[in-house]
């Protein structure tokens, strides 16, 4: 519901963040310009952006400061409805994921922190997510569903799946990069059983999957699947 | 010489006529079949096979493991991506071919290495820079022929070892799926000394054996 369409090669349409007011249309272009509908400008400090979110008339970006020795430091870039204003956070850990809860923007970190952003400062809060989660859905108050990976690594076991924080379910999964979707009012995930893979179609209320059958080839939008 | 694997011990051991020249620490499989919904682990499965070759190994079955390990890396940061040089010399996307996403790589470097950065090149690969394969030799010709092929099963490193290694740091050896999991520099002395050496004799002995 906040990821990148990669519309054009180069260019990164932010239009469809979250459901929320004051929406305006912006782009971010490869040199970390970002555009406003009106068409002023203003350079971000930051490359690499990974992730956006668009809440309460404010643009978030996820990407990293990168030095000369080809260092990363993560921050999150904020940028205000009418450009005026950019206001920089830095992190240690690379935020993962930015999403509204409890009518509040968080991200959640790698490692499966998560911070909340309270009067311009971010906080750790006793929330923790399984490591490498993403928020998939969010009705911006409390109830979430966090799909969370198998580890990339064959030394590294780990449970992956779904599962949503208000109606207390949870699916097991394997999954690696493709990240499930909402399609629909449901959660579609690709599912590796063996050597094949499963679409699940999940429903978020109750948790129930409906699987289908083996997958030849996995389109890149998961909703194109029916 | 003779390669002597003890899984029960965790020992790899160099035979010379009747005795045993050195010992290494190598990890394998359990000795019962595992729960990784991934693909389960097997014990290392005990027998006598010929080593074959010595070679760097990709796989599709894991995502770190498409790309060879060694491979030359640009970064992108501009488009949130990495490139990665074919053997065609052209430049490809790591993201588009595996899915991997640029900030999964900075942040795996980072957990082996401790820089958040893109390495130069491909260190990620699960089966490291070489792996060395054996088989069943049936026919006792010491060559692949007929209906032999390679075992799945391989003598090879992890990339958190050779990180452990490279930086100096002690290697900590972990369970493998059921392949032989050795440290890099045990497996740079075994290969110096031509332990795995084409046609030398590989036994795997049973997990309550011992040496």
């Amino acid at each position: 519901m906040k990821k990148y369409n990669w519309v054009v090669a180069a260019t990164l349409l932010l239009l469809t963040a979250c459901q929320t007011n004051a929406n305006r249309s912006l782009t971010l272009s490869e040199d970390g310009t970002v555009t406003g509908a009106d068409g002023k400008k203003v350079q971000l400090d930051i490359q690499g952006v990974y992730d956006n979110l668009n809440y309460d008339g404010l643009n978030y970006f996820a990407g990293f400061k990168i030095d000369k020795e080809g260092t990363n430091y993560p921050y999150i870039a904020r940028v205000s409805g009418d450009m005026s204003a950019v206001n920089y956070w830095s992190f240690e850990k690379i935020p993962n994921d930015m999403f509204v809860y409890q009518k509040g923007v968080h991200l959640v970190t790698t490692d499966g922190h998560v911070y909340s952003l309270e009067k311009g400062e971010w906080n750790l809060i006793k929330l923790t997510f399984p490591q490498d989660s993403q928020v998939v859905f969010s009705d911006n108050n409390s109830n979430l569903i966090i799909c969370y990976p198998a580890a990339l690594e064959k030394t590294v076991l780990r449970k992956s799946g779904c599962k949503s924080l208000n109606n207390q379910w949870q699916q097991d999964f394997v999954w690696h990069t493709q990240v499930p979707k909402m399609c629909d009012g449901r959660l579609y995930a690709v599912a590796q059983e063996k050597d094949s893979n499963i679409l699940k179609k999940i429903d978020i209320t109750t948790g129930k999957a409906v699987s289908s059958g083996q997958l030849k080839q996995i389109p890149k939008d998961l909703c194109s699947l029916k | 010489m003779e390669l002597h694997f003890f899984p029960g011990q965790n020992l790899l051991a160099i035979k010379k006529g009747d005795s045993y020249l050195s010992q290494y620490d190598a990890w394998g499989g359990p000795a019962s079949i595992g729960s990784d919904p991934r693909m389960p682990e097997e014990p290392t499965w005990p027998g006598i096979y010929i080593i074959h070759s010595t070679h760097s190994y990709i796989t599709p079955s894991w995502p770190y493991s498409k790309i060879k390990w060694g491979t030359a890396l640009q970064d992108k940061p501009q488009i949130n991506d990495v490139y990665y040089q074919l053997p065609s010399k052209k430049w490809a996307s790591v993201k588009k071919d595996t899915g991997i996403e640029r900030k999964k790589i900075i942040d795996q470097y980072f957990t082996y290495y401790g820089k958040m950065k893109v390495p130069p090149t491909w260190v990620f690969n699960d089966f490291g820079p070489i792996a060395i394969r054996w088989f069943k030799d049936t026919n006792g010709n010491k060559i692949l022929d007929k209906k032999e092929t390679l075992s799945g099963q391989m003598f090879h490193t992890t990339p958190d070892n050779e990180a452990e290694h490279a930086l100096g740091k002690p290697v900590k050896l972990v369970p493998s799926h059921g392949c032989i999991h050795l440290k890099p520099r045990d497996r740079d002395t075994i290969l110096n000394i031509g332990g795995f050496k084409p046609k030398t004799i590989f036994v795997v002995h049973n997990y309550n054996e011992k040496i």
